[in-house]
């Protein structure tokens, strides 16, 4: 595909780096996760396959060949061609068609998964670039797409999809569309103004007396205009602030930090590793992809969770993916070999390689 | 033997905890105020060492630091309460000399560590103090503690500094214990872009920023090393439990000092510097 407009900024991603913080490289990652997931899901790829992020739309691509994809995330007019097009769903693109994201009315990011593997270079095992880094090993840079630019795709391999396929999916008529690939609410991020964010107590949350924890958990937050892929100030009544002397240690996905003037700060993909001010606790892995649909100005509540719930929610949420995952793959299977079953334990075992070698 | 190679660090096993950190990961502590940063990063090291050779089939990841050890697990394989009880294994098994030597048990309640193999580097790496002309405090330090700047410079090469954590950037490594004559407090206002091989200190700290970034730290010199040392990029130089002494080379050993074997951090300060 040919990129006619990026919008804001629009970029590749994945489930980010894993394995190598502790030497210092950050996770990066989708900023929503689950609609990243569903978008992999409904074209029936591995979860961690590379989507484009595209953050308050403004995204205008041409297709230089015969696709199919999905698009999900924020509630965005999608048109194909200038007629609209549902989202959550996979519908085809054809070769010299135009398709563009609008901007979104609610949440700030949609991801377009292919059919077709992105031609993109790697580091770390994953697509994504970090601004800060400014590694270019791999030829990469941060900017993310660029006008222009020409996407490609791999060769035809594993994941590809048969002409015929193509064409099966393209006679699709609306109505067997909605029947075979409705998706289960419980599978969407939750798109809103005001989110409520589950959290698991956690790392300093003792120096947090009960009074600070009753203005943490009882107030509102507004997300202020310090936000990015890194973390998310918010905005509201201070909840105090005890001054402790402490080591850095480690941050994980969604931490939330207390700064000097009682405020939080939500860790987020891009963090650093490690980092020394007190957190309270740390956002459940659920509700992080709530986060990147937040934009500021959106406002935020905070509820306590326990371990064993975030879990229960979380297995919930996977098979659910999974079963969306095998459904498509094999709605979609005539001439489709995901490598669904291999990639996603992929991650794992060349990990558990990397820390035999590491440190 | 056992004993003879073992250090008590003035820690039992009280001074040791796990907490949550998150819904996938916890945090082991070590309570450093007790025993000393240098004894609780030992015990930090020996537990990520012990991670590392057997590394559990649930591990996504581990960030060790001064005092603390993060594991992050996958939900999907586990939760917290296998976690726990494998860190209580792991810090059972990294402190069992206090069971196994009876006489220890009695002369001291202390936990014993022992002084395990471990491939730990000792790296020297030359820093160029002369360019202070650019983005370096050295002047800045010198005044405010009284000091001549080859005072500064003399003190900063005095020690030999262990790597207690890496982070915040790749190859990004923290050095302690800085001489106390040098210490002192962050900038009140960070630099928007600290250099690549700037050599800086703050608090009790010293470090090497690998990459150019924002900073808030005292820049006394510059390496003309990289700090990232495998082609890709990937592997630092610096690992916790390695140690690093400094010591000074002149302006024209930093401007000819060869190409450092990674491509792609550009010694783009250097070339700012002599122009």
């Amino acid at each position: 595909m040919r990129v006619l407009s990026s919008g804001l900024y629009a970029r590749f991603t994945d489930h980010g780096r894993i394995g190598h913080q502790h030497k210092g490289f950050t996770q990066s990652g989708a900023s929503d996760t689950n609609s990243h997931n569903l978008a992999n899901a409904i074209l029936g790829k591995a979860l961690n396959s590379p989507t484009i992020e595209i953050l308050f739309g403004g995204f205008m691509v041409t297709a230089t060949e015969d696709i199919v994809i999905a698009v999900t995330g924020a509630e965005a007019s999608i048109k194909l061609d200038n007629s609209p097009q549902s989202i959550n769903t996979a519908f085809c693109v054809l070769k010299g068609q135009t398709l563009e994201i609008g901007y979104p009315s609610l949440g700030a990011r949609n991801y377009i998964a292919c059919h077709k593997d992105y031609d993109i270079a790697y580091f770390l095992d994953s697509c994504c670039m970090v601004a800060r880094e400014r590694i270019n090993a791999m030829g990469q840079t941060s900017a993310g797409l660029q006008f222009n630019e020409i996407v490609k795709y791999r060769k035809v391999g594993d994941g590809e999809l048969s002409k015929v396929a193509v064409n099966n999916i393209c006679n699709m008529t609306e109505q067997v569309v909605d029947q075979e690939r409705k998706i289960n609410p419980l599978l969407l991020t939750k798109l809103a103004n005001e989110y409520i964010i589950r959290v698991v107590l956690g790392y300093q949350h003792n120096l947090f007396d009960h009074k600070m924890k009753a203005l943490f958990f009882n107030q509102r937050f507004v997300v202020s205009e310090d936000v990015d892929s890194m973390g998310m100030r918010l905005e509201g009544k201070s909840i105090g602030q005890k001054s402790v002397r402490m080591y850095s240690e480690g941050i994980v996905n969604g931490a939330i930090q207390i700064t000097p003037n009682g405020l939080p700060i939500i860790m987020l993909g891009e963090r650093q590793t490690i980092g020394g001010y007190p957190k309270v606790g740390s956002v459940i892995s659920i509700d992080l992809p709530e986060l990147g649909q937040c934009r500021p100005g959106s406002y935020i509540r905070f509820e306590e969770c326990d371990m064993l719930t975030a879990r229960q929610l979380w297995l919930l949420r996977q098979r659910g993916m999974k079963n969306v995952v095998a459904r498509n793959s094999v709605a979609t299977n005539n001439g489709v070999a995901t490598n669904k079953g291999v990639a996603t334990n992929k991650g794992l075992t060349t990990n558990t390689k990397r820390m035999n070698n590491g440190e | 033997m056992k004993t003879s190679n073992s250090i008590a660090v003035g820690l039992d096993v009280l001074d040791i905890r796990v907490e949550i950190a998150s819904d996938c990961s916890l945090i082991i502590y070590v309570n450093a105020e007790k025993a000393g940063v240098a004894n609780a990063n030992e015990l930090i090291r020996q537990l990520t060492k012990n991670v590392v050779d057997e590394p559990p089939f649930w591990l996504r990841e581990y960030i060790p630091s001064y005092n603390s050890l993060l594991l992050e697990f996958d939900l999907d394989s586990t939760d917290h309460i296998a976690v726990k009880r494998y860190c209580n294994e792991l810090i059972n098994r990294a402190t069992e000399f206090n069971k196994t030597d009876a006489c220890d048990v009695i002369l001291d309640q202390n936990i014993r560590l022992s002084a395990y193999p471990r491939k730990a580097n000792m790296h020297r790496i030359p820093v160029c103090y002369e360019l202070s002309s650019l983005d370096s405090d050295l002047g800045k330090v010198a005044m405010s503690k009284n000091l001549t700047e080859d005072v500064i410079v003399k003190l900063h090469c005095s020690v030999r500094y262990q790597v207690y954590a890496t982070g915040f950037l790749p190859g990004f490594a923290y050095l302690g214990e800085l001489p106390f004559e040098l210490s002192q407090p962050r900038l009140d206002s960070p630099r928007l872009k600290v250099p690549a091989g700037a050599v800086a200190i703050a608090d009790q700290q010293t470090a090497i920023y690998p990459l150019e970034s924002p900073g808030g730290w005292h820049i006394l010199g510059f390496t003309p090393i990289s700090l990232l040392s495998d082609e890709l990029g990937i592997e630092p130089l610096l690992r916790a439990g390695d140690s690093v002494e400094f010591y000074p080379i002149t302006k024209a050993a930093y401007l000819g000092w060869p190409a450092p074997h990674c491509k792609k951090i550009s010694l783009q300060s250097a070339g700012d510097l002599t122009s």
